[in-house]
């Protein structure tokens, strides 16, 4: 899905989302939103940029064009509505007609149909957005003959944006994540498997302007690398929709030994979930993160029935937020396609959780029982030691991983 | 740390290494210079090529190339034969990839693949493979000692058979796993060229060779200075050479007594697995190489227990095809007429001269205990 741009555009306008909620807030998210982006395009953009809040949207321009990758990369960026490559003249009628046939220049061959579509937020402009979207498209039409105007339908949208210092024309207005800014969400610890939900999980959940940190349990000896490669691949798209995140591989291969050692066979599977969770939250104690994230769906698997869920919350200390709780695997494989980790999803890996599957996995729990275990099978010792020995890795927003040293 | 994958590579032998060290301080030249430093080297570097050919067996006009590994010995050789479309390659496919690689890039330009039929223990059928011998065969691949298996081939009696038949083939040796274990000499067969891996026999890494009779004639890879004859050019990795001939020299003195060491160690291997393990299954027990053990556990993944020994600071292999995208099957065990199911339980532990009794104790009860666990739990 490589973002291929018709020509070199100096000028990104980027509108940002569900900005009519914030009210008081609107100042603080406004600056979250715009040190990610400043952020992003550094990271992205070889030469110097201005990045300038104008009207209620951020500007980019830079003598150097931006390339393809840097506006893909502005996409993903949690409350970005949308990313118009766009062409700047001065604020005057005359100046929208000109680098309107140069747009349209470098469109060719022109689609049927067009439309154009002006918003007005300088209020001294001498025209209504109406009268401009009406004269220029006449102005359209003459200049191009083949066209036929659409207002439903239209193939090519002509969008016109008057704000008080400059005119932005672009027609090529790309949607982004939408959602809201990074870092205004809170902090989650974001449960990850090698499947095809938690990665979806987390992606909804940065949509929401939340900052995670990914903890991802290890089952050496009893899987091998691959599947830890197929996790740091997998961060590596999903620290792309964040400005920074961090991911934790936790050595789990002996809670699990002890856990089977002591439990009976068809409680396994549950009982590494709980022991998941309370080793997550002690995570959260030590880096202050506020709730949990998985990729829990109602019914899948047998740790996903309802009165597995509902035992499993009652020993968290910390909310657990499963986004995927109404969703179809359909669905959730579409949305794995569309943010980019299905393909990492399928790669095949040794699933621990099946190594020590139960051939009866229960399904709804004896609480009972799962007090008793709780009560005589510490595990605290166990996980504090895992957290501890923890392979922990800084994820930058292009999603590369530095392995942070002890 | 209990090392028993001695067939993937062993350590440098300790003659070995102060000649590569000395050599790498002092021998620094370039040995196809024209003056007497360089000279000196080259010099010396024939004289171990001389012996070397000596210790084969070999001919009057037979030729060693050094290489810098025996995947380079058999891609130079499989490439450099001038086979074409319409040619045909026995070669079994339980080979290893530095063989069936080559081969089936051959494959694609129309030359034709035959499998190279093994029997059950993982020997050659012999009968099988005469009646392949047609008229298109250009090139018969033997393979020592199978890597996996530890199948041992007759290659002498073989080449001279398929001589015989029909003395246009070129009958090429894999010999990474066999030189300098398997007592052999080429004065008894009519073997048209042999691979030979340094690492595999307590040589350093980086160096390898490939011996050609007399009468072969083989296209280079690389082109350059004409070094080695024109047949691989390269500056010649004196050091390398010289450290390499040292550890032939010292296998080939002491080719004997290590088989039988070997052979001893490997049994203790077998009566000690079979003792504690009652599941244990050894699928190759035709005539194989002492050096090399192949057994499967069955009902726990290889690459599991090959991870909780590593744990323990012991090192084995296990080709399990977990990693790989079908999940549990490999093209080389179904070769060797391994049946499906068992592919993903197979481990196989190598031994060398240095391999002591007691770490072969270890290793069983060690081994024995992991899998009683593991079974326990995956129950």
């Amino acid at each position: 899905m490589k973002l291929e741009l018709k020509t070199m555009y100096n000028v990104l306008v980027i509108n940002v989302d569900e900005l009519w909620l914030k009210g008081m807030n609107r100042p603080m998210y406004f600056k979250a939103i715009r040190r990610h982006i400043r952020e992003l395009i550094k990271a992205y953009h070889p030469a110097e940029f201005s990045s300038r809040k104008e009207e209620q949207r951020i500007v980019a321009r830079s003598d150097t064009a931006f390339s393809p990758e840097t506006v893909q990369a502005l996409l993903r960026v949690p409350g970005v509505h949308s990313v118009a490559p766009a062409r700047r003249v001065p604020v005057s009628y005359d100046a929208v007609m000109p680098a309107i046939l140069e747009e349209l220049e470098t469109l060719q061959p022109l689609p049927a149909t067009f439309k154009v579509d002006t918003k007005r937020s300088y209020k001294r402009f001498p025209m209504t957005s109406m009268e401009v979207s009406r004269e220029i498209g006449a102005k359209v039409l003459e200049a191009c003959p083949q066209l036929k105007a659409n207002m439903k339908t239209p193939e090519l949208l002509i969008e016109i944006r008057i704000l008080e210092q400059n005119i932005y024309i672009s027609t090529g207005r790309l949607k982004a994540m939408g959602g809201l800014p990074f870092g205004t969400g809170g902090h989650l610890i974001s449960l990850l498997s090698g499947g095809f939900d938690s990665p979806v999980a987390s992606y909804l959940m940065s949509k929401r302007g939340c900052r995670l940190s990914f903890i991802f349990f290890y089952a050496y000896p009893f899987v091998g690398d691959e599947v830890k490669e197929k996790i740091k691949k997998m961060v590596r798209v999903l620290g792309q929709y964040q400005r920074h995140s961090t991911l934790y591989v936790i050595g789990f291969g002996e809670v699990q030994n002890v856990i089977s050692k002591h439990c009976q066979t068809d409680y396994r599977t549950l009982l590494f979930r709980k022991a998941m969770i309370e080793c997550s939250n002690l995570l959260a104690d030590k880096i202050k993160g506020d709730a949990l994230l998985t990729g829990d769906a109602l019914g899948q698997v047998s740790s996903q029935t309802i009165g597995n869920i509902s035992a499993l919350d009652s020993f968290s200390k910390r909310t657990i937020f499963r986004p995927l709780v109404g969703y179809n695997k359909i669905e959730i494989i579409n949305l794995a396609r569309k943010i980019g980790t299905h393909d990492i999803s399928v790669i095949p890996h040794d699933d621990a959780c099946s190594l020590f599957a139960p051939k009866h996995p229960v399904i709804r729990p004896n609480m009972g029982y799962l007090d008793r275990f709780h009560r005589e099978t510490p595990l605290l010792e166990h996980l504090v030691k895992c957290l501890d020995a923890a392979e922990v890795y800084d994820v930058a927003l292009t999603g590369k991983l530095t392995r942070r040293e002890k | 740390m209990l090392y028993l994958d001695y067939a993937a590579s062993t350590p440098v032998r300790s003659g070995a290494l102060n000649i590569l060290e000395q050599s790498m301080r002092d021998d620094f030249a370039n040995p196809s210079s024209a003056h007497k430093f360089g000279k000196g080297l080259h010099e010396r570097i024939e004289s171990c090529r001389e012996k070397f050919l000596e210790m084969m067996g070999a001919g009057m006009d037979d030729r060693l190339i050094f290489t810098a590994s025996a995947t380079e010995s058999n891609n130079m050789l499989i490439n450099g034969l001038g086979l074409e479309e319409g040619d045909s390659v026995i070669v079994s496919f339980a080979e290893h990839p530095s063989v069936l690689a080559p081969v089936r890039q051959l494959e694609t330009k129309g030359v034709r693949v035959k499998e190279l039929p093994l029997l059950p223990t993982g020997e050659v059928d012999n009968e099988g493979l005469f009646a392949l011998l047609e008229g298109s065969v250009k090139l018969v691949i033997l393979n020592h000692v199978n890597n996996q298996s530890g199948a041992i081939t007759d290659i002498c009696l073989l080449s001279r058979e398929i001589n015989k038949r029909n003395p246009a083939i070129h009958v090429h040796v894999d010999g990474a796993q066999g030189f300098g274990k398997v007592p052999f000499s080429l004065r008894e067969g009519l073997i048209d060229s042999y691979s030979i891996a340094s690492h595999k026999i307590g040589g350093p890494k980086g160096i390898a060779a490939l011996y050609l009779r007399a009468d072969v004639t083989v296209a280079p890879l690389l082109y350059g200075g004409n070094q080695e004859n024109g047949l691989r050019s390269s500056t010649q990795a004196a050091p390398l050479i010289y450290s390499f001939f040292e550890a032939v020299r010292e296998a080939m003195e002491t080719i004997d007594d290590s088989w039988t060491y070997v052979t001893e160690i490997n049994g203790l291997a077998r009566e000690g697995l079979e003792e504690r393990i009652s599941e244990v299954q050894f699928p190759f027990s035709g005539y194989t190489s002492p050096y090399i053990l192949t057994f499967l556990l069955p009902g726990i993944s290889s690459d599991i227990i090959l991870r909780h020994l590593e744990q323990r600071d012991i090192m084995i292999s296990s080709t399990s095809a977990c990693s790989s995208k079908e999940k549990g099957t490999s093209p080389v065990f179904t070769a060797l007429h391994l049946p499906d199911k068992y592919h993903k339980f197979v481990l196989r532990v190598s031994f060398s001269y240095q391999t002591t009794s007691e770490e072969i104790e270890t290793f069983c009860q060690t081994l024995a205990d992991t899998y009683k666990e593991l079974k326990q739990l995956m129950a």
